[in-house]
């Protein structure tokens, strides 16, 4: 280890790199919007809008913000975009209030399709900053004590909150993600023949914009890193190759170059899936939820479909009286459409809260904090419903390994060797699905394992439990202890008495269960 | 291993233990541990206020296995050569004659360890990993069983020099012996009213038997269940918000040890997590370093490992 004179990749055109993947990455979504839907064409002006909010963010985040900065100054950011756009649009408002036109304004799709472009835009940079200060906040961190043990790089990682994930981490989420989008639109747009259609000088400009968005977001993955490396290498005083970042970015500019060449010379056409097909599925089951419902548009129903189910005139519909009970049902339908459709909204928001505002989390309030917290909830919801499922599915491999064991004790009475060893293996597993069996028993009577118990703690508490049955669970734990943990298995006299001390635990709670329900 | 290898271990254990427990009143679950790390070939810090008995743990376990016992007497003028020994002048002879210091013994007891300065810390330091001695360039081996025995009393703290972590590390366990209860020191009084009883202890086992004992610990089982116990349990050290530096990788390893000696003594032929629990406090609290607001609050690092005890599970069965 030797100490040496800074020598690194500079930063600076980190949040370069990161506001033209995120402009491109505005752009050419900009562009497909404009191409799939005419209607939703975005004008001109936006092109250049996107880049300059995209620098802003970017350096803004990287350079300025802090976690001590209001979230004002954010809102401050947005509404001097929302206010250029109106500039740019020639938008007039008769509203007393300013709020009230934005909301006004909102519901406008000339206004609201280059917002929320701007927004994407702007919200992707000012994440790629953020990012930029924690690697810069990492150097401060280490410091002094840097110098004193290489570890540091370690605990760097390890002291890092549960929920936080390193840049280099955020980083790559965000090519991988923006990279499907992109490759979504791509095929869309291939296979509805927009991109055939299109003059040559669109695809030529669309092929260079995927090219620049691939190209920064790689240089910007890959210097991160570099950057983040060579931060900790240079505080630890470890000596690495000055040539490093030459070859490093050679290395980087090969990668990209091939990149680009597979991208350009790949075929798209080969999605089963598109947009469209999407949108139409959609749309089939929106009209069967509402045929379902008692209500039949015309409009809605399918051309195949329109022969068998005669339409209705709407003209008629309007006037129809609906029974009572279709109209409750229709209501319910509704609300739970509605519901359905604020909580897939409220958590999408939380999701780009939580992914875009870390450091911010605990500042915001009301609707977003709500959002947040709904997002966490329907998270934690999702978790425990998977880990269900997976104690479902191994139940019921237990419970076959368990029928396994019991075929093979009455069909082989003696085996070789290794028949022997096979037979052991299914004997253990049978004492443990006995131990689960167990547990399961104690929970159900109130009695469940705690996290950090082990089985003879676990068993000490059960003896207390039921202290007429103190023997048989002391010895049953004994047996677990040989068949879990232990190399040689349990043999075959020894497994039945241990199962048969398992059922009279069982029972015996099954028995108090019992008491306490009559009770 | 075979189940006769097993209970000799633990007959071995008992034996040991009884003929401690001959000199030291109670204090069976520190015998235990203080056996532990002599199965497991390590090295044991002695934490505790003057007067419990520490000394006398040290001399009737050197005593017992029939071994040789010194002591260093850790003062702030206390030389490197003190305790490694020296090469003096034989005018007889006409050349340089090593005369072997108190470390070339099998059971050493440092005492007030942290008095020393960090120079002869150090130079105990290489003894206690290596296993050898280097003098004027000669290397010098040591017998084995080779058991160091560091006391430090926690209370006094003017003119020590605390033992930086590198060296905290290198102890396998740090163990408090505490107070005897009334009806232990009561009987303590009764057995040493007309002569100690170190005066008559003799060996209950040979040096020979214990290195092979050594040697049978190392072959307990160990489940990967149990072994990935310990590893959570050394990481979770790591990333607690209290603890300023987890425990080392040297410490999942002297927990496997520890835990294999601790199935061996009881009998067993493979570990179970209830070894983990039972020494976890014992060989990872002096590898912990809190931080300031954590020591602030009145933690300690024997809390910090208790409560990760607590909290990370033992996974003995999926369902749990």
């Amino acid at each position: 280890m030797t100490v040496q004179t800074e020598k690194r990749i500079t930063p600076s055109v980190l949040p370069l790199a990161g506001a033209v993947f995120a402009a491109g990455t505005g752009i050419l979504v900009a562009n497909y919007i404009s191409m799939f839907y005419g209607r939703w064409a975005v004008p001109p002006w936006l092109y250049a809008l996107l880049p300059l909010f995209a620098l802003e963010s970017v350096y803004y985040s990287a350079y300025v913000l802090s976690p001590r900065s209001p979230f004002t100054w954010r809102v401050m950011e947005l509404s001097a975009a929302a206010a250029l756009i109106m500039l740019c649009l020639r938008l007039e408002h008769s509203c007393t209030y300013p709020l009230w036109a934005f909301w006004h304004y909102l519901r406008d799709l000339e206004f609201l399709v280059p917002f929320s472009l701007v927004l994407l835009t702007w919200a992707m940079a000012g994440g790629f900053g953020g990012q930029m200060a924690r690697i810069a906040r990492v150097r401060d961190e280490l410091g002094d004590q840097a110098t004193a043990t290489l570890s540091c790089e370690y605990d760097s990682l390890s002291m890092k909150a549960p929920e936080a994930s390193l840049p280099i981490e955020y980083f790559l989420a965000r090519l991988m993600g923006v990279g499907f989008l992109l490759a979504c639109l791509a095929v869309a747009a291939q296979r509805r023949g927009d991109l055939a259609g299109a003059p040559v000088g669109t695809r030529l400009v669309l092929g260079a914009l995927h090219v620049l968005t691939l190209a920064s977001g790689l240089f910007l993955l890959g210097s991160a890193y570099l950057h983040r490396l060579t931060t900790i290498w240079f505080q630890v005083q470890l000596s690495y190759p000055p040539q490093l970042a030459a070859r490093w970015l050679r290395n980087l500019a090969v990668v990209c170059l091939a990149a680009a060449v597979i991208v350009s010379v790949m075929p798209v056409d080969f999605s089963p899936i598109t947009v469209d097909e999407i949108i139409r599925a959609l749309a089939r089951l929106a009209a069967r939820a509402g045929r379902d419902a008692g209500l039949s548009v015309q409009s809605e129903v399918p051309a195949g479909r329109a022969e068998r189910l005669p339409p209705v005139p709407l003209g008629e519909l309007e006037h129809a009286e609906p029974s009572f009970w279709v109209g409750v049902l229709t209501l319910l339908y509704m609300l739970f459409t509605a519901l359905f459709t604020v909580t897939a909204a409220l958590t999408f928001l939380g999701f780009l809260i939580v992914a875009f505002a870390q450091a911010e989390l605990e500042r915001i309030q009301g609707l977003p904090r709500a959002a947040v917290r709904l997002y966490q909830v329907v998270r934690e919801s999702v978790q425990q419903l998977s880990r269900f499922f997976l104690r479902q599915l191994r139940r019921v491999r237990d419970k076959a390994a368990s029928m396994q064991a019991q075929a093979v004790s009455l069909g082989q009475p003696d085996g070789g060797g290794e028949e022997q060893r096979r037979r052991e293996n299914v004997v253990a597993r049978d004492i443990r699905a006995a131990f689960r069996q167990l547990v399961q028993a104690a929970a159900a009577a109130g009695h469940g394992p705690r996290p950090g118990e082990t089985p003879a703690e676990f068993g000490r508490r059960l003896a207390a439990v039921v202290p007429e049955d103190e023997e048989e669970v002391s010895n049953f734990i004994a047996h677990y202890h040989v068949a879990r943990y232990s190399r040689r298995g349990l043999g075959t006299s020894l497994r039945q008495r241990a199962l048969g001390e398992a059922e009279r635990i069982m029972e015996r709670l099954r028995r108090m269960r019992g008491r306490k329900g009559n009770e | 291993m075979n189940e006769l290898d097993v209970r000799a271990i633990a007959e071995f254990g008992r034996k040991v233990a009884d003929n401690i427990g001959k000199v030291i009143v109670g204090k069976r679950r520190e015998i235990k541990l203080v056996l532990t790390a002599l199965l497991s070939e390590g090295h044991i810090l002695l934490e505790d206020v003057p007067g419990v008995g520490k000394t006398m743990l040290a001399r009737s376990l050197a005593i017992s296995i029939g071994g040789s016992f010194s002591r260093i007497q850790c003062t702030p003028d206390l030389l490197p050569s003190d305790i490694t020994g020296v090469s003096v002048f034989n005018q007889k002879v006409g050349d340089f004659v090593f005369r072997p210091g108190p470390i070339m013994a099998q059971v050493v007891l440092a005492d007030e360890i942290n008095r020393a300065t960090p120079r002869t810390q150090s130079s105990l330091l290489e003894s206690m990993g290596e296993m050898q001695v280097t003098v004027d360039g000669n290397t010098y081996k040591l017998e084995k069983p080779f058991l160091v025995i560091a006391t430090q009393n926690p209370i006094e703290y003017e003119g020590t020099f605390p033992l930086p972590e590198a060296q905290l590390d290198r102890f396998f366990m740090r163990i408090r012996l505490g107070y005897p209860s009334v009806v232990e020191e009561k009987e303590m009084l009764q057995r040493l009213q007309v002569a100690h009883p170190i005066a008559n202890l003799s060996p209950c086992t040979t040096l020979n038997q214990v290195a092979a004992m050594q040697q049978l610990v190392a072959q307990v089982f160990v489940e990967d269940s149990v072994r990935d116990y310990i590893v959570r349990l050394v990481h979770a050290s790591r990333t607690h918000p209290q603890a300023q530096l987890g425990a080392s990788p040297r410490g999942s390893l002297a927990l496997m040890r520890a835990c294999q000696a601790c199935a061996a003594l009881h009998g067993r032929d493979f570990v179970i997590p209830d070894d983990v629990k039972e020494n976890a406090v014992s060989v990872l609290a002096h590898r912990i370093l809190l931080r300031p607001e954590g020591i602030m609050r009145g933690m300690t690092s024997e809390m910090l490992v208790e409560e990760l005890l607590e909290r990370v599970p033992v996974k003995a069965e999926p369902v749990m």
